[in-house]
Parts: C-alpha cells; sequence; structure tokens
C-alpha cells in the first residue's frame, strides 16, 4: 500500500488541507516546530487505524473547526482506494471508515485491512514508524540497556518484542523462584511456612501444659472445699448458740401458759360455731310457716279463671286435617295457574304448526298446505347418489388444485430462467450457456494477452536501454582511442624508422624494434576491431530481440485486436467484465437443472388438465342419477343432494312440534283432575266441623260434585270446545274452596289461642300447690334438727347450750397465746434448724452455759478463715490463667496463616509454572527466529550499516545462543553494541529498522514508513549519507515519509532529488521575522541545472492545496501552464488564544506562466504582499523534479 | 413409649479445625473463620436442647485434643455441661483424631458422656423416667486402625438398637464386599447406624436399617460445599426412625457455574455475578457465604479470566461490594477451566502470536508432558522448590497447557497504548 494522495478536513490544527501527488517513493516534510508535521503523521494513522481515545484527546475536534477526518487516496494490490474517516457520532467515535474504489464502488474496512495486510497499529508503530522518540529512548538508556534494546529489534518483534516478553518472563520467574543466594516469592513464602510451623508446635505445646495444670487447679479446689465446709460447720454451730441465747426468754414465757391450760382438762368439745347454727334453725322454721299460708291462697283464684274461657273441641281435634289441606293452599292456586297456562300454550303451537305446514308446502311444491313428509327412510335411500356426488365433487377440486400448483412452480421456473437470461441481456452478455461459457473464455484470452504484452514491453523496455549502452560501447572511448593510436603509430614509426634509418638511432637492436613495432601496431589494429566486432554483434543481437519482442507484440496487439473486434471491446474494464461474465456463467450452470425441473413441471401440468376433465365428466353422470331417482321415490326434482339433509330436518322438527301439543294438553288434564279431588276434601271438613260458609256460588258448583274434565270425549274439536268452557268455569268460581279453607284457618287459630291459655293457668296452680308443700315440708325438717344439736352437745334445752359454749372460749384464749409464743420461738430459729435442734442447749441444765460456748467457736473461726482466704486467692489466680489460655485464639489464627501461606504457595507455584511453560513455548518461536529470520535480517541490515557508516562497519552479527549484537568494523575487529558512539548506536538502530521493514516486504506486507527526525543527532555527513541510504532504499520499492524540522536535512534531501515539501507554518509573524534578514533566497529555491534528466527518479505531479475545493493536478505539462494564484488573506483580528483560527479569504489573484520546465505546480498560495517576481519567500510545498525550480512567493500568514 | 424416642446425630465437629482454603484472608474474615466451627458445634447441642433430645450420638473426630487448644476443649466442656444439666446423656464414638485414650487425665468429662471402648462394641441402656427406651451400642475408633463393626446387632427383644461408630471408608471394612455395597452392612446390624467420618451428610442404606452419615456441622473447605449440620433422628411408636437434617453453619462454601459466549462481554459477566449473589443471599440468608465461581463457555473472556488478569479486577469488585458488609459473601476464586478460545484465522497469522498458537497446537498434539526443568533457577537448594518443575501427571500437563497458551496470548496482545515502547524489564 502506498499513499498518494490525502485530506484533511479537520484534525488538530489543521483543516481543509490537501495533499496530492505523493510520492511512491520518498517523501520529505519539513516544517518548524509546531508547524503540524505531528499531526500529520497522527491523521494519517487516524484514518488508517481509527481515531484513538489518546488520538480524540489531543487532536478532536480540530481547533479551527471542519468536519473531524478527512480522507487518503492509496494505491494498493486491488486498485486506487480512498479511504475516508470521520468521527463525528458522539465523543467516543473512532471513526466510520468508507472505501471507495476505482470503479466507484463502496465498500467498508474489509478493503482497508487487506490494504493494511492485517497489520495492527501497535505492529505498525513498531515496525514502520521510526520516531525521535525512540532514538532519545535509546540515547538515554544505559549501554547494557541499549545492547538489549537493539537485540530486541532483530529477535522477533510485531506488535511486541518477542525478546521483551521472554525477558519480562525471565523476571517473573525469577521474582518467583531465585537460586539460594537470592531473594524470591516462594522462598519467601516456604520460609514463613517453617516460620508458621515452628509457632504452631510451640502453640500445641502450650495447649498441653494447660491440661496438665487442670489436675493442680482440682487439687487445690478440692483443699478449698474442704476448708469451706470445715467454716460453715463453725459458722453453723455459733449461729445456733446465737439462736439459743436470744430464744431464751421466750421459751421461759411458753412454760408458764402450759401451766394455766392444765385447770381446764374434762370439758365437752362444742363445736365453734353452734351458737350460730342454733341461731339460724330457729329463724328459718317461722320463715317457712308463712310461706306456705300464702301459696293456698293463689290456687283458688287460678281455678275460678279456667272456668270462664269457652272451648270447640270438634275443631281442636281436626287440627291434622285442616293443617293438611292448609299447606296444599299454594298448590291449588299453582295448579289453577299451570292449567290456564297450558291451554293458552296448545294454542299457540297448534297456530304455528299449521303456518309451517304451509310455509314449507308452498316452499318444496309450491302450493298446498302440508308439504311432502321426507323421512329418514327416504334419505337413506337416497344415500348411494348424495355419496356419488360428493365424491365426484372432491375429485374436480382436487384435479383444480393441482392444476394451480402445477402452474405456479412453472411460473416460478420460468421467471427465475428468464430474470437470470434477463440480468445477463442487460449487462450485453448472451444468454445461451455455451455463448457464455466461449465469451469468459475470450475474455481470459485477452486479460493473458495484456499481461504478456505488458512483460513483453517491459523486457523490450530493458533491451533497449541495453542497446543504448551497446551503442556507446561501439564506440571507443577517446581517451582509449588515443592512446591505441598512439601505440600504433609509435609501432609504425619505429617501423619506418628502421626501414629508412635502419642503423641510426635504434643501434645493431633496430630490427628487433621495428619487430616490435609492428606487432604492437598489429596488436592494437586486431584489438580496435575485435573490440568494435564483439560490441556491433551484442547490439545486432539485441536488435535482434528487440525485433523479435517487437514481433511478439504486433502478433499478441494482433490477436488482442481481434479479440476485442469478437467481444465488441470498445474500452472499459476487460477485468470487470470477465467478472460479471464469470458470474453470469455460474448463474446459467446453476439453472441448468432449473430448466429441467421446469420440464418436469409443465409435464406434470398436462396430466392434471386431463384429470381436471375427467373428475368433471364423472360429476355430471352422478348428478343424472340423483334425478332419476327423486322421480322414482316422488319427489320433486329441484331437490338437490345438499338440501336434502336440511329438508329431512325440516320435516323432523314439524313431527317434534305435534307431538309436543300432544304432551302439553294430557298435562293440561290432569292438572284439572287433581284440582276437583282436593276441593272435595275442604268441602267435608267444614261440614263435620260446622264451619260451612253459605256462598251461593261456592256451594252449587262445589255441591255439584262432578268432574271438571270429561276424558271419554271422542270428537277432539268437541273435546277442545268442553275444554275452554271448563276452564272458564274453573277461573269464575276458582276462589270458592279458598274462601272455605280460610274461614277454617281462622276459626282453628282462635280456638287454638284459647286451648294454650287454659293450659297456662293449669300449670301455674300445680306449681304453687307443690311451693306450699315444699315450704310446709320444710319447718318440720328445721325442727328436728335443732333437737340433733341439744343432744350433740350433751344439754337438754338451749339455756343449757350457751353456759357450756363460754367456758370452751376461755381456753381457747390460752391456747393462742402459747401458739403466739411458739411462732416467735420459730422466727427466731429461722433457717437455723428446729425446736429439737435447740431444746438440748435450753435444758435446765444447759441454758446457763451458753454465752460462754458462743465466745470460744468466734475465735476458732477466725482462723479458718485466714487459711480459706489463702487458699482461694492462689485458686483465682490459677482458674485466671486458666480461662486466658481458653479465650486465647492464636492456634487457630496460625492454622489460618498457615493454611493462607500454602495457598499462596500453590499460587506461586502455579505462576511459575504457567510461566516456564509460556518460556518454553515462546524459546521455541526465538530458536526458530534466529535460525530462520534474525541471519537474513542482519545481513540486510549489515548493508545498510554499511552504507550509513560509509564503509566503517561491515557486518552486524550475533553469537549462536547470546542475545546481543555485534558489529564489525573495516579492520574486521568485532565490537560490541555498548563501545559503540551514539551517534552510531542510532545507526546500526536506524539499519535494523529499515532491515525490518525489507523483512517484512519480503513477507508481502508493504506498508508507508514514516521517519520523524530520526537524523537529529546525526553530523552533516552522517545526514547525507543516511539521505542517501533512504533514497536508495525507497527504490527498492518502499514507500518513505520523512519528517524534520531541520532545514538542512530537508535541503540534503532536496540536494538528491526527492520529493520535498515544506509544512506552512502557522504562525506567520514569526516566520516573517525569522525569515526576513536572509541574505540570499533559500537554495532550495534556486533552479539547479540538473545533470541528466532521469526519468524514473520524476515524482509525480503533486498538488498541495489549502483550499476546500481541491483542483485536480495538470497531467505532468511540459512546461508550466497558466496557474491560477490565489490570495489568501486572513482577516487581522485580536487574537486571544493561538488555537484561534482566522476567517480565510481566498482570492483569485493574477495569472502566471512560467516556461521553465517543471514537473510540478503550486495551487494555491498564501497571501503575499509583494510581487511573486520580486520575492523569495518560503512556498509551503513544492515538488522538486530537478529540471527546474520556481520562483517561491511570498507567503504570509496573519494570524 | 408414648413420646417418640428423639436423637441428635453429629460427628466430625473438628473443633481443632478452623476454616481454611482462602488464598487471602482480610482482617475482618479472621474471627469468622475462627469461631465459625465453634458456632456450628454449639448450635448442634443447643438443636439437642431445643428438641428436647433423649441423647446425643457423637460419631467421631470431635476434636483432636493435641492441636486444638484450650479454647476448642472448654467449649466442648462447657456444652456436654449444658447438656449434663438437663440430664441428656451423649454417646461418643471416637474417631481418628479424637481417639479416647488421647483424652487428658486431667481433663475429666461430665458423668452424662459415654466414651465407647476400642476394640469392642459396648451396649448401653438409654432410659426415660426409669424405662428402658432404646439400646446404644458403640465403639470407638483405633489410632490409625480401622473399626470391626461385627459385634453390632439387634436387639433380642426388638428393643429400637442403636449403633455409634467412625467409618471414614466403609469398603475397607472387614465383611464388606468388595464393590462397595459394604454400606449395607452397617445397616443389617441395629436399626439406625450413626456414621461418622464422612463431611458430606449421606445416607448409604436404609433397609433393613438406616445407615446415615450427618456430616460435618460446618463446612471446612472449598469442596465441601452446601449446608452442613446435624442429623435429629425421630423413632416413632412403630420403631420407625425419621432423619431431619438441621442446618448448623455459619459460613457455606458455595460453587457457583456462568457460562459465557462469544459476545459475553466484562459488563455482562460481573452483573451476571452480582445478580447471582444476590440471589444465593436470599437463598441463604443468615449465613455468611464464601462463593467459587467457575466460569465456561467461549470467546475472548474466556482467555482473560485468569489470575492477575479479569479474574482478579472482577474479584476485587465482587469482594468491595458484597465483601464488606454481614452477611459476608466472599468471592473466594474464580476459575476458567475451557480450553483457549481464539479465532481460527490467528494460527495462521504471520506474527509472534501466529508462531506462538501453532506451537501451543504442537504442544498439544505431539509434545504433552513437556520439561520445566530447565527454566529453574540454579542452586535451588531446597527439595520443595525443585519439584516445582515436576508435574504429576499427564492431567496436569494439559492443564497447565492450557493456563499458559492463556497466559502467552495475554502477554502477546498486550493493548500498547500507541507511541508506547515495551520496556525492556
Amino acid at each position: 500500500m502506498k499513499i498518494t494522495d490525502l485530506k484533511i478536513d479537520g484534525f488538530g490544527v489543521w483543516h481543509d488541507l490537501t495533499l496530492r501527488g505523493l510520492s511512491p517513493e520518498l517523501t520529505v516534510f519539513y516544517g518548524p516546530n509546531e508547524a503540524g508535521k505531528s499531526t500529520l503523521m497522527q491523521f494519517m494513522r487516524s484514518i488508517l487505524y481509527g481515531m484513538s481515545p489518546t488520538r480524540r484527546e489531543r487532536y478532536l475536534p480540530p481547533v479551527v473547526g471542519g468536519r473531524p477526518g478527512g480522507w487518503l487516496k492509496v494505491d494498493t494490490e486491488n486498485g486506487p482506494l480512498t479511504i475516508s474517516r470521520y468521527a463525528d457520532r458522539g465523543p467516543t467515535d473512532v471513526g466510520k471508515v468508507t472505501i471507495i474504489t476505482a470503479s466507484g464502488e463502496e465498500q467498508g474496512d474489509r478493503l482497508l485491512r487487506e490494504a493494511l495486510e492485517h497489520v495492527d497499529e501497535p505492529t505498525y508503530n513498531n515496525i514502520f514508524a521510526v520516531g525521535l522518540r525512540e532514538v532519545q529512548e535509546l540515547n538515554s538508556l544505559s549501554d547494557t540497556a541499549a545492547a538489549q534494546w537493539m537485540y530486541r529489534l532483530t529477535s522477533g518483534l510485531d506488535r511486541i518484542s518477542l525478546y521483551d516478553v521472554i525477558h519480562m518472563l525471565e523476571g517473573t520467574r525469577l521474582r518467583l523462584l531465585n537460586s539460594w543466594e537470592e531473594k524470591s516469592e516462594l522462598r519467601s513464602l516456604v520460609s514463613q511456612r517453617e516460620t508458621l510451623q515452628g509457632e504452631l508446635e510451640e502453640l500445641i505445646t502450650k495447649g498441653r501444659r494447660w491440661a496438665q495444670s487442670a489436675v493442680k487447679l482440682r487439687e487445690l479446689a478440692e483443699e478449698v472445699d474442704a476448708r469451706q465446709a470445715e467454716a460453715k460447720a463453725l459458722t453453723a454451730r455459733a449461729r445456733r448458740l446465737e439462736v439459743a441465747i436470744s430464744l431464751k426468754p421466750l421459751w421461759i414465757k411458753r412454760n408458764k401458759i402450759d401451766d394455766q391450760l392444765e385447770r381446764f382438762t374434762g370439758l365437752q368439745h362444742v363445736e365453734p360455731n353452734t351458737l350460730e347454727v342454733l341461731d339460724d334453725f330457729n329463724k328459718r322454721i317461722e320463715e317457712h310457716e308463712r310461706e306456705r299460708d300464702v301459696l293456698r291462697g293463689q290456687r283458688r283464684q287460678l281455678r275460678d279463671e279456667a272456668n270462664r274461657l269457652n272451648i270447640n273441641d270438634s275443631l281442636v281435634r281436626n287440627s291434622c286435617r285442616l293443617n293438611g289441606l292448609l299447606e296444599q293452599t299454594d298448590w291449588l292456586q299453582a295448579t289453577e295457574r299451570r292449567a290456564a297456562e297450558l291451554a293458552d300454550e296448545v294454542k299457540q303451537l297448534e297456530a304455528r304448526l299449521a303456518s309451517e305446514n304451509e310455509r314449507l308446502a308452498h316452499e318444496w311444491t309450491g302450493a298446498g298446505s302440508h308439504p311432502p313428509r321426507i323421512t329418514s327412510d327416504i334419505v337413506e335411500q337416497l344415500t348411494p347418489q348424495i355419496r356419488a356426488i360428493e365424491s365426484a365433487a372432491q375429485l374436480v377440486d382436487a384435479a383444480k388444485h393441482e392444476l394451480e400448483v402445477h402452474k405456479t412452480g412453472e411460473s416460478e421456473f420460468r421467471t427465475q430462467i428468464e430474470s437470470a437470461t434477463t440480468n445477463g441481456e442487460q449487462m450485453g452478455l448472451p444468454t445461451d450457456l455455451e455463448a457464455t461459457t466461449d465469451l469468459v473464455t475470450k475474455l481470459r484470452r485477452r486479460q493473458q494477452l495484456e499481461q504478456r504484452i505488458k512483460g513483453t514491453e517491459g523486457e523490450a523496455e530493458t533491451l533497449q536501454i541495453q542497446a543504448r549502452d551497446l551503442v556507446e560501447e561501439q564506440v571507443i572511448p577517446i581517451e582509449l582511442f588515443v592512446l591505441l593510436g598512439m601505440f600504433f603509430v609509435a609501432g609504425i614509426a619505429l617501423f619506418v624508422t628502421w626501414w629508412l634509418l635502419p642503423a641510426s638511432i635504434l643501434g645493431k637492436y633496430g630490427g628487433w624494434w621495428a619487430a616490435g613495432g609492428i606487432a604492437t601496431s598489429t596488436i592494437v589494429a586486431l584489438y580496435k576491431f575485435t573490440k568494435e566486432t564483439w560490441a556491433t554483434e551484442r547490439f545486432d543481437h539485441c536488435h535482434y530481440q528487440l525485433e523479435s519482442l517487437a514481433e511478439k507484440v504486433e502478433s499478441a496487439e494482433t490477436e488482442l485486436a481481434d479479440l476485442d473486434h469478437e467481444l465488441a471491446h470498445n474500452g472499459g474494464s476487460v477485468a470487470l467484465r470477465l467478472q460479471h461474465a464469470e458470474r453470469h456463467l455460474a448463474e446459467l450452470e446453476r439453472l441448468l437443472p432449473v430448466e429441467s425441473q421446469r420440464r418436469e413441471v409443465a409435464q406434470a401440468l398436462g396430466n392434471a388438465e386431463r384429470r381436471l376433465q375427467l373428475a368433471e365428466e364423472k360429476y355430471a353422470a352422478a348428478k343424472t342419477s340423483w334425478k332419476s331417482r327423486l322421480r322414482a321415490l316422488g319427489l320433486p326434482e329441484s331437490i338437490t343432494a345438499e338440501t336434502i339433509a336440511s329438508m329431512a330436518s325440516q320435516c323432523d322438527r314439524l313431527a317434534e312440534l305435534e307431538a309436543r301439543i300432544e304432551n302439553r294438553r294430557d298435562d293440561m288434564q290432569r292438572r284439572q283432575r287433581e284440582h276437583h279431588i282436593v276441593t272435595q276434601r275442604i268441602v267435608a271438613l267444614a261440614e263435620e266441623t260446622g264451619l260451612r260458609l253459605t256462598s251461593p256460588t261456592s256451594t252449587a258448583h262445589l255441591a255439584a260434585g262432578e268432574p271438571p274434565v270429561a276424558d271419554t270425549a271422542k270428537d277432539p274439536k268437541k273435546d277442545r270446545l268442553k275444554e275452554k268452557e271448563k276452564i272458564t268455569q274453573i277461573t269464575r268460581h276458582a276462589s270458592a274452596p279458598l274462601e272455605q279453607l280460610e274461614h277454617l284457618r281462622t276459626q282453628y287459630h282462635q280456638h287454638t289461642q284459647r286451648v294454650e291459655q287454659r293450659k297456662g293457668i293449669r300449670e301455674r296452680a300445680k306449681t304453687l300447690r307443690l311451693e306450699a308443700r315444699k315450704h310446709a315440708q320444710a319447718a318440720i325438717g328445721y325442727r328436728r334438727r335443732r333437737e340433733a344439736l341439744f343432744q350433740k352437745c350433751g344439754v337438754s334445752d338451749e339455756p343449757e347450750l350457751r353456759q357450756l359454749i363460754a367456758k370452751l372460749a376461755e381456753v381457747e384464749e390460752h391456747r393462742n397465746k402459747r401458739a403466739a409464743t411458739t411462732r416467735e420461738i420459730i422466727a427466731a430459729i429461722g433457717k437455723h434448724g428446729t425446736e429439737a435442734d435447740f431444746a438440748s442447749f435450753l435444758s435446765e441444765d444447759q441454758i446457763g452455759r451458753l454465752e460462754h460456748d458462743w465466745e470460744a467457736l468466734s475465735a476458732q473461726s477466725e482462723e479458718l478463715d485466714r487459711h480459706l482466704k489463702d487458699a482461694l486467692q492462689r485458686r483465682g489466680a490459677m482458674v485466671e490463667q486458666q480461662r486466658t489460655a481458653a479465650a486465647d485464639q492464636s492456634l487457630a489464627l496460625k492454622q489460618i496463616e498457615l493454611d493462607v501461606v500454602e495457598q499462596q504457595i500453590r499460587k506461586a507455584i502455579d505462576a511459575w509454572r504457567e510461566r516456564a511453560a509460556v518460556s518454553l513455548f515462546l524459546e521455541r518461536i526465538r530458536e526458530d527466529y534466529e535460525q530462520h529470520r534474525q541471519p537474513e535480517t542482519l545481513r540486510e541490515a549489515s548493508e545498510y550499516m554499511r552504507q550509513l557508516t560509509d564503509g566503517k562497519y561491515t557486518r552486524i552479527w550475533t553469537p549462536l545462543a547470546h542475545d546481543i549484537l555485534f558489529v564489525d568494523n573495516a579492520e574486521g575487529q568485532a565490537l560490541s553494541v555498548q563501545v559503540l558512539s551514539r551517534g552510531t548506536r542510532e545507526q546500526l538502530f536506524v539499519s535494523l529498522r529499515l532491515a525490518l521493514v525489507a523483512a517484512y516486504a519480503r513477507r508481502g506486507i508493504h506498508l508507508p514508513m514514516i521517519l520523524d527526525d530520526v537524523f537529529v543527532n546525526y553530523d552533516a555527513g552522517r545526514t547525507r549519507t543516511a539521505c542517501s541510504v533512504l533514497r536508495d532504499f525507497a527504490r527498492q520499492g518502499h514507500q518513505l515519509l520523512v519528517f524534520t524540522c531541520h532545514e538542512h536535512v530537508w535541503q540534503m534531501f532536496k540536494d538528491i532529488n526527492v520529493d520535498c515539501r515544506r509544512i506552512p507554518n502557522r504562525y506567520d509573524e514569526v516566520l516573517e521575522h525569522l525569515e526576513a534578514p536572509r541574505p540570499e533566497p533559500v537554495p532550495e529555491l534556486l533552479p539547479e541545472p540538473l545533470p541528466e534528466p532521469v526519468p524514473e527518479l520524476l515524482p509525480e505531479p503533486v498538488m498541495v492545496t489549502v483550499e476546500p475545493e481541491p483542483v485536480a493536478p495538470a497531467p505532468e505539462p511540459p512546461r508550466l501552464p497558466t496557474r491560477k494564484r490565489r490570495r489568501v488573506r486572513r482577516k487581522p483580528r485580536v487574537v486571544k488564544q493561538v488555537v484561534e483560527e482566522p476567517e480565510l479569504i481566498i482570492e483569485e489573484t493574477e495569472e502566471v506562466t512560467y516556461a521553465d520546465k517543471v514537473a510540478s505546480e503550486i495551487e494555491y498560495w498564501w497571501d503575499s504582499t509583494v510581487p511573486a517576481a520580486e520575492t523569495n519567500g518560503h512556498i509551503w510545498h513544492e515538488e522538486d523534479s530537478g529540471l527546474g525550480y520556481l520562483p517561491e512567493p511570498e507567503i504570509r500568514q496573519r494570524w | 413409649m408414648t413420646q417418640p424416642l428423639r436423637l441428635v446425630h453429629a460427628s466430625d465437629l473438628h473443633l481443632e479445625m478452623p476454616v481454611y482454603g482462602l488464598a487471602e484472608v482480610p482482617d475482618h474474615l479472621r474471627d469468622l473463620l475462627v469461631e465459625a466451627p465453634y458456632h456450628a458445634a454449639e448450635q448442634v447441642f443447643e438443636t439437642a436442647l431445643a428438641e428436647d433430645a433423649d441423647a446425643v450420638l457423637l460419631a467421631g473426630d470431635v476434636l483432636n485434643v493435641d492441636r486444638a487448644g484450650p479454647p476448642a476443649i472448654v467449649l466442648l466442656l462447657d456444652q456436654l455441661a449444658r447438656l449434663a444439666e438437663r440430664k441428656i446423656p451423649v454417646y461418643w464414638a471416637g474417631g481418628g483424631v479424637d481417639v479416647p485414650d488421647s483424652w487428658p487425665r486431667s481433663v475429666t468429662l461430665p458423668s452424662n458422656v459415654h466414651v465407647f471402648p476400642i476394640g469392642r462394641v459396648e451396649s448401653l441402656d438409654l432410659a426415660r423416667a426409669g424405662e428402658t427406651i432404646a439400646r446404644i451400642q458403640g465403639t470407638s475408633c483405633p489410632e490409625g486402625g480401622t473399626v470391626d463393626l461385627r459385634g453390632f446387632h439387634r436387639d433380642a427383644h426388638g428393643l429400637f438398637t442403636v449403633g455409634v461408630a467412625h467409618v471414614a471408608n466403609t469398603n475397607n471394612l472387614p465383611g464388606a464386599k468388595s464393590d462397595a455395597p459394604a454400606d449395607s452392612v452397617l445397616g443389617d446390624r441395629v436399626h439406625y447406624m450413626a456414621l461418622g467420618g464422612r463431611h458430606l451428610q449421606q445416607t448409604v442404606d436404609e433397609t433393613p436399617g438406616i445407615a446415615h452419615y450427618c456430616g460435618t456441622p460446618q463446612g471446612r473447605g472449598p469442596k465441601e460445599t452446601g449446608p452442613h449440620g446435624c442429623t435429629v433422628v425421630t423413632v416413632d411408636e412403630t420403631g420407625r426412625a425419621k432423619t431431619k437434617f438441621v442446618a448448623t453453619d455459619t459460613i457455606r462454601w458455595i460453587e457457583q457455574t456462568l457460562e459465557v459466549t462469544a459476545t459475553t462481554r466484562q459488563e455482562q459477566l460481573h452483573d451476571r455475578m452480582v445478580e447471582r449473589i444476590e440471589k444465593l443471599q436470599a437463598q441463604h440468608a443468615g449465613v455468611d457465604l464464601f462463593v467459587r465461581w467457575t466460569i465456561r463457555g467461549t470467546g475472548p473472556l474466556v482467555n482473560r479470566l485468569r489470575p492477575n488478569s479479569l479474574a482478579d479486577e472482577l474479584l476485587v469488585d465482587l469482594r468491595r461490594r458484597f465483601g464488606q458488609r454481614s452477611p459476608v459473601a466472599w468471592s473466594a476464586s474464580i476459575t476458567c477451566d475451557s480450553p483457549l478460545s481464539v479465532p481460527a484465522e490467528w494460527y495462521d497469522q504471520e506474527t509472534c502470536l501466529g508462531d506462538f498458537l501453532r506451537v501451543v497446537r504442537d504442544f498439544e498434539l505431539h509434545e504433552t508432558p513437556f520439561d520445566l526443568r530447565p527454566f529453574l533457577p540454579p542452586n535451588v537448594r531446597d527439595e520443595l522448590l525443585e519439584s516445582v518443575a515436576h508435574l504429576e501427571s499427564d492431567e496436569a500437563h494439559k492443564e497447565l497447557l492450557c493456563r499458559a497458551s492463556k497466559l502467552g496470548i495475554d502477554l502477546l496482545t498486550l493493548p500498547l497504548e500507541e507511541g508506547d515502547i515495551p520496556a525492556t524489564t
């Protein structure tokens, strides 16, 4: 891929910048600092690889406006492409790529990837972009690091450096695991693990000691327990003594009460509440006798009240019958109502039946009131004919559907074939397969012929150059001719001298001299003749070959013309036509099976049509058979098979209607009979109870006793009339039985209430009698219980009993006093025991020594407390020690730490293994690289190094299995990179990078190489040499884009006739200030004589614009054509920030014609305040063809 | 027996062993890891009290006295004392780490604890209100040996019989068949065989008797996933035993697997992991979760899910979001065992990357296993460290090859910023 043109719509400081016709070999851009070189480089990368976030941040949005992005035109193997990319879809947009091919087709980024040979941006940066930054980096490294850095270039470098990765892995491995003397992660982890294991063992031992100390603790606890038990016993004894002392007065008091109680022994025991019981008995006897008398008077009053009621007993007895009839009241009403409804319904149904009969008869036969009845038997007899018609109709439908399917299929195939044929015809291609094959063959043949002609012309061109050289060889150079002539003349002169003056000057050897002279002349003459003859022969041979090639070309062109004639080729892309033809051929081949399928479908279509015809005939025969069968059954022929089923169902519905009328009539009669039976039962009950009503209508009807409907009626019409009359009567007299029934119900309700009233009076009288009897018996019972009480207490009457109770009260008072004293004693003892425990202390012989014994025990207790306190303190200390140990979680924490360390060891081991394995793989790759690719790269780099150093250094090499480069000098000394000077290292670096680019080119990857100020540290001589080397390198087919901010470097490139361009200085004033003092015009602007025209070095016409609308370049005119110069003037304005772009005004200026032969032109100029002819200002772009230079107009920029 | 017999079966308390398996333990998790086994053991005894159990069966590996330290011993004695207060007997069959002889003589167990002897099966009566309601048989495991189960037998009068033993590997038992159904030997002899020695709950036999491993109350390592606890055995009037699992763990290991595809983005994977953790927290409410992630599938994420790369990025974020609050959901690790996933055309590239892929493919096809010893630094002087270069099996080689290929891809496709010059280490 080679960049030919570019345009920046908006990127960084650039806006609307167009560069055209970049050299396919070497283009040098010069611009001072801040001129925008880096922006230009980054723009190219952005178009190729997208607007990365870093670039977006730095260069977007454009400082002076414009759509962010632009386009590049490149030459690729697929032809010229225009790659445009604009990033205006958002803040993170990397830019949408559009590729436009030479034919104007717009495609996606696939072609871009192919053009870049799938080289990604990091690889591009590492291989094809050489910058000042790398040079500075190289110079900032130590000698060893610089040597390693150089080596990495030769040991595998694309996106990354194999050497870097291998060394990084090695470093990581060593960080994980290193030798015994060095620190490493794994070693420190293992050490940490050992330390933790030791600490764990110590903690375990400590735990065992804890268990052992538990024994001591238990012994101590036992001692404490023993002493505590002893102290407790002493305390208890002392406490008892103390209590006994406090009990002493109470004990004496209780003994005195006991003496008084002994005087009342022998009294009869009486219950404490005897007196209350006696009073209660007396009171109750009096109350019961009074109640009995009151109840007897109330009973007499109730008996009189019952006799005043008057009750109908017959009605009360027949209450069950009456209730039964009353329950049927609703039924009677419903029966009457339902009978009337049924009569109405019968009437409606009869009318509907007549109407239906008339409608169907009219519909089916056209007249009459009764339609033909189509029964299921008739339908069954017609079933075979119906089925025959249905099956025939189905056959017809299936045949029609099949016919339709085949027609559609046939139509699709035909359309497919026609569309393919039409496509071909639209492109002027034959529709026949053989013709298309022939066309493809011819087109391919034509393409081969073109290639052959091109190849032959190339050979002819080479031979012509060779022939020109041979022409020159035919003529002996003048120096040689003079020399040979001198020898020839000298030889002849010697011979003539000897001939004329045999013994004059040459003496006796004159003959020999003459012979020598003759021989010399002869040899010289022979040499000249031989040389000329040989050159002539070679020239003739070359000429013959040229003629032969011309014949071949002619023959091929003739054949080409014939083919063009046959193909009717009138220009245009043959490849495109071939591509279309091949595609069309493939399409036709694909359609071959489609045609055969179409024929098959057409045949099937004919068969389907025949089947349809047969089915229709069959259907007609079935219809005929149907009509004859209808005639046979006496049915009208208008009946169809489809309607016969519907007619049969309608006849069925008529029969159903008749049955329904009959059903309703039977139901009505049954209800009338039931109503009559119930009416008779009501009359009988009224007469029996003497409550019959005397209304004349109801009586007449009810007394008749005849049934309401005559069941034996023969004539249906008469029956219906009678029924109507009866219904009318029933309706008229319907209320009679119901009124009688209501009267009976009212009477019965009144008598029922009276009976209930009498029953209540009887119940109350009975209750009063029972209560009076109870009160009498209770009074007698209480008298008997009072007598029993006297006997129980051993007395005869009530006064004697009251005297005994007074004595017993006095005894009880003494007993209470004793109990109180005892309670005080028990309370004083409290929890210290029982009375029995203190009885020994309070006995008569001991009660006087109590105080003395208490003092002795106190002294003994104090001694024991001292011993116990000491034991408790020792136990507390040990318990605290145990508790501390029990709360110590350090063992578990250490276990966790140990586990963590072991996990980390495992992770580190895994990490080391991963890195070792990757190193293993990468070492294998590096071995392969060093064996197969590095030697070639180094050999090539050696050549570049020799050229760059003018032969001072001749070879770059690396010893086997060593990661270091050596450089041999002209004396054959091998020098390591460390000892090279800074400048030589830079030369070595450039050599290696050039070799890398060449290596990529050998692999078919041709991408433009960018060099950004890589010669900044070179002296003038080295720079000049480097320029030549780069030019030669570019001539080998590599496109180089060199950027420099040093004018002398640019000048050197100009001196060797490469495409040099100047990037405009955007700071107009500064530029003027710097440029003004120059005493002379800038050398590159001066016309210089070209030694010889070198056509192949002539760069393509280049046109650079800073115009919104680029102007097409002129096609290499012999003279500079009329050129439009536009003045670009910027409005002066107050500049707040440097980045602000003033408005650009472009206006047409005068037209200038130059007679000089130039190969380029300047399309647009910056505003000039001085006439172009009088100034030698800087052009910011020019193409230096070596044939002449343009006067440089002044460029003025105002910001 | 009007009230059903109720037993609490626990084993493998391992009070000497904290939770392990984390490569890095932040300070706020340390106490959690230490206390988790203690809390779980307390929950076991709490369950016995709450369920009003008739007895507690400890089937071995309760604690290693030598390695447990005083806190564990004190905790156990306290809990046994609580049971003693409620007069709940404890039947303890020693296992591999708690051989009865190793119990310190200076530390006396409460009177309600019955430790079964080694070498013979002891039979004891379990009584309630003076009436024998079950027979408990048990034996302890000899140090470094196995338990002989031939002494277990059902009560001749039909009394419900319970066996307690620590049997880590039933297939090695005397009388066991060689093809694993040796488990059934246990169930033939007693009505309920309370087994210990396996950390995961498992019923190995159900007829005619139940042989059941209750598992450890607290999952210790990453492989002991899911809930852990003890088993409550209830025996009804008909002698039918039912087991009920009661979770006692406070830390729960969870294994989660996610699938990624070629189009899955990093943010999507992250969101799915967050969502999954939230679901897990809802599912295991009140329990601290330690989650191990396994990612499978294809696509570029598969290559980047490795240590010091995307896996660590995700771990950091998940730990920040869910690892600081209580209950914690700590993402322990993220692994991806899927093979390298790169476009097929990369193998054809004339670049270092293409070369690398081709070499890896050659190794996969022809040269596994490979030798890493040349990469060992000289003079290592440590057997362990020298063994770093030795891989035990072909599987290990293949696994390493997979991981190394991903690392290689990572290194060879480092995203270099424009203008960057790789450092020369």
